[in-house]
């Protein structure tokens, strides 16, 4: 058994974590509606998941992790669009605690059991966390009030400049595809958000901002059923950069951009386009060539998913309740698999199937329960380990009755999170890790088809083995130093040196107006330039609503 | 082995009587299965995990929580999708199926429903479909989706209707809210929606409807205390088509 203890400042930082998760959770959890869909039993599979991840998650990313370190994961992550967005990665923490909070609740685990494993996750997901959002350094979008800065002025300057004024023809072609490929997601994540997400906004002169929406896994990924039903669409990942007028626009930890008026397509003045992924290290230009190349690149974009949304909707149609299930499970349970492929520890049978110790409480998790579970654990945070203590009041549930100006009786002082208990610092009588032999403690089984075909990159299809070759051998210069170290702060107050010259000339390469323009361009110049180039400053384009 | 968790100082009560029997069932076996194993906690509570709860006994537990469910409930577990309710009829009710219709005795002259919009658009006549199953979706992805037509939908979820949303005039939406996937599709589409539509009566297929998109949307912050906007109003104008 291992002889690891936990330092007094570890647990501190842990607890710490562990009710951060908990804030952020809730407040998702009670600002949004209803979970249930028609077609997937999406909650016995968000429940089911997140019991998985408790048995299966440490030692998967410890593998990985032993290649790669998770400050080179959040570096990476934040220059393209890859699964481990903002939401994926901080998802993929809050399955594997709540996992254990559910177990917990079930009377199967203590509060201080497998301390090692949860000391791994937390350490993970925080350094991960700050390097992804090293830019602005909050931990999460609700730190930084329901908006999400995460690129450096080098990648805004150039979505900035490049995006292209909308006239009729963009416009329409740009919101199509955006509903289509939203449509889609939902439909190729089974009802769940997990392949989007969305950063920004940013402001780009006067009253107009700007936000870049993700969308991940359109094409061939790890995800069984996509196998043969998106042959035609091109790219597994697609940026949409999205320039509007001063629509308020929140961007939440789950991904999801709310604006105010909510149907603001009218006021989109802008559109960029990219793809990107874990063996790129910049967004790639995707139809900019021109404002009709970058229309007929969306209108064929959006057919072809199209096409794929009718073959996968068939496809679903013809499962049983039970590959449903697992299929949504899968869904949630790969969002932190692409550190594994960053890592080149990638083996599509480890993030397949169901492990036993799960798949036992499926007749537990019916429909009805599931629900009631949710709520009960994660909404009214109520039952048998939801009280921290009968004094306590959750901060998010006191804060909706106070906006109801103190109506009705207290909400009860219920919470998600389980901390860990100070004793462990006097005491050793708890187990480790929970897969003390590692994966290979792990039995899973499937009820799904196995994946076949290869995985879609922007630089071509490859097998399992040709991934984690090129995973193993990818690298970059924005990954080593000095250019790793050059952020925001950095720019700053050293913005002449030559260093950083070349990293925003490395970082323009790709652009049609800024190549080679270097470290020194502030916004006025990207105003200039654009003027220079015949198109206009974002400042000067105003919002013309039924445009030819 | 004595259990370690059976005594806690603080808990809550569960919010349903399904939640709270599970509970207990499941907390009641694995005290059992604790008592009959030698040894410490922390030695059983990961490899001996499937010792302390095996498949077949959750399976029993399911079921008899299913029996004392029925007993004191007087029916089956409400499902949220088709499928479970197409595959399991003895275990299931569809939710959407067993919810009662609005309680609601003030409805203006002709008016047949009342529901959240999503955002303002001009106010839309045309002809009821009632959308709810996967064959109904599939067979008018071959066939199309009549011009003119209203979709009625019993499912907030983005993923049910997601071929034919878009060929719809119109969506009424009897579940929900306007953050749900539904809403937020329909509005990224274009195409007119209300969220948690009640109805006075159910809405048949063909009937006439005009629906008031003018309204204003509602605010999403009424979710969670603040007012809320006044419901798009549905008034039926014409009889059914032919």
């Amino acid at each position: 058994m291992s002889e690891w203890r936990i330092t007094e400042e570890q647990l501190l930082a842990l607890n710490t974590e562990l009710q951060r998760a908990d804030d952020v959770l809730v407040h998702n959890c009670v600002t949004r509606t209803a979970q249930e869909s028609k077609l997937f039993p999406v909650v016995p599979y968000v429940m089911l998941v997140m019991i998985d991840a408790y048995w299966r998650y440490p030692d998967l990313l410890r593998t990985a992790l032993a290649e790669r370190t998770p400050e080179e994961l959040g570096h990476r992550a934040r220059e393209t669009g890859t699964q481990l967005t903002r939401m994926t990665s901080w998802a993929s923490y809050n399955y594997y605690v709540n996992g254990r909070n559910l177990l917990i609740r079930h009377g199967l685990l203590r509060p201080e059991d497998n301390l090692e494993d949860l000391w791994f996750m937390t350490d993970w997901y925080r350094r991960h966390r700050n390097a992804f959002h090293r830019a602005a350094a909050h931990p999460d979008a609700l730190a930084a009030g329901e908006i999400s800065p995460t690129h450096e002025e080098r990648t805004l300057q150039v979505f900035e400049a490049d995006a292209f004024e909308v006239d009729g023809d963009l416009r329409r072609a740009a919101t199509k595809f955006l509903a289509t490929a939203t449509q889609y997601s939902f439909l190729v994540h089974c009802e769940s958000r997990s392949g989007l997400c969305a950063t920004g906004p940013y402001r780009v002169g006067d009253r107009r901002l700007m936000h870049v929406r993700e969308f991940i896994n359109l094409g061939e990924s790890g995800l069984q059923w996509m196998n043969g039903v998106a042959d035609e669409v091109p790219y597994n990942n697609l940026s949409l950069v999205l320039i509007t007028d001063a629509v308020p626009t929140d961007i939440t930890d789950w991904g999801t951009v709310y604006t105010d008026t909510e149907d603001y397509q009218d006021i989109v003045l802008g559109v960029g386009l990219y793809t990107s992924d874990l063996l790129e290290d910049r967004y790639v230009p995707v139809g900019m060539g021109s404002r009709r190349e970058l229309v007929d690149t969306l209108d064929a974009l959006t057919a072809s998913i199209q096409d794929a949304t009718r073959n996968l909707y068939r496809r679903f149609a013809g499962m049983s309740f039970d590959q449903m299930v697992e299929a949504g499970m899968t869904t949630y349970f790969r969002a932190p698999s692409e550190a594994s492929m960053m890592a080149g520890t990638y083996r599509q049978a480890d993030w397949d199937g169901v492990d036993e110790r799960t798949r036992r409480l499926w007749p537990i998790y019916n429909e009805e329960y599931s629900v009631d579970g949710y709520v009960d654990h994660f909404n009214a945070m109520l039952g048998f380990a939801a009280a921290q203590s009968e004094y306590y009041l959750h901060p998010e549930s006191y804060a909706g009755w106070r906006r109801t100006g103190g109506a009705g009786d207290l909400p009860s002082p219920g919470r998600v999170a389980t901390l860990v208990p100070a004793r462990v610092l006097d005491h050793d009588d708890y187990p480790r890790r929970v897969n003390p032999g590692g994966l290979a403690d792990v039995r899973t089984s499937s009820d799904l088809p196995e994946k076949t075909g290869r995985y879609l990159f922007a630089s071509g299809r490859v097998d399992e083995r040709e991934l984690n070759e090129r995973a193993r051998a990818f690298e970059s210069p924005l990954l080593r130093s000095p250019w790793r170290n050059v952020d925001e702060q950095t720019v700053k107050w050293h913005w002449q040196s030559p260093e950083v010259d070349g990293l925003y000339r490395y970082a323009q390469e790709r652009s049609r107006l800024l190549t080679d323009r270097g470290a020194s361009l502030r916004r006025e110049d990207v105003s200039r330039i654009r003027t220079e180039a015949g198109e206009r400053p974002w400042s000067d384009v105003t919002v013309v609503k039924d445009i030819a | 082995m004595r259990h370690p968790l059976s005594t806690p100082k603080w808990t809550l009560p569960e919010g349903t009587t399904l939640s709270r029997m599970t509970r207990e069932a499941l907390l009641r076996t694995i005290e059992a299965n604790a008592a009959k194993l030698d040894g410490e906690w922390s030695d059983a509570v990961n490899r001996g995990t499937l010792d302390l709860l095996s498949a077949d006994d959750a399976q029993r537990i399911s079921e008899d929580v299913f029996t004392r469910f029925q007993e004191i409930e007087g029916r089956r577990f409400f499902a949220g999708c088709e499928i479970a309710a197409r595959e399991r009829p003895d275990l299931y009710v569809l939710r959407s199926e067993a919810q009662p219709l609005e309680e609601r005795t003030d409805w203006p002259e002709g008016v047949v429903a009342d529901g959240d919009n999503v955002f303002e658009h001009e106010d839309v006549t045309g002809r009821v479909l009632v959308v709810r199953e996967v064959s109904e979706v599939d067979r008018l992805m071959r066939e199309g989706v009549p011009e003119g037509t209203i979709g009625v939908i019993d499912d907030a979820g983005g993923t049910m209707t997601a071929p034919i949303l878009e060929e719809f005039d119109a969506v009424l939406c009897l579940a929900g809210t306007v953050r749900s996937h539904l809403g937020i599709i329909a509005r990224e589409f274009g195409v007119p929606v209300l969220m948690g539509v009640r109805l006075a009566r159910p809405l048949e297929d063909g009937e006439e409807v005009t629906v008031a998109y003018s309204t204003e949307a509602q605010n999403v912050d009424a979710y969670y205390g603040e007012e809320a906007k006044p419901r798009a109003e549905v008034r039926i104008t014409g009889g059914r088509s032919a």
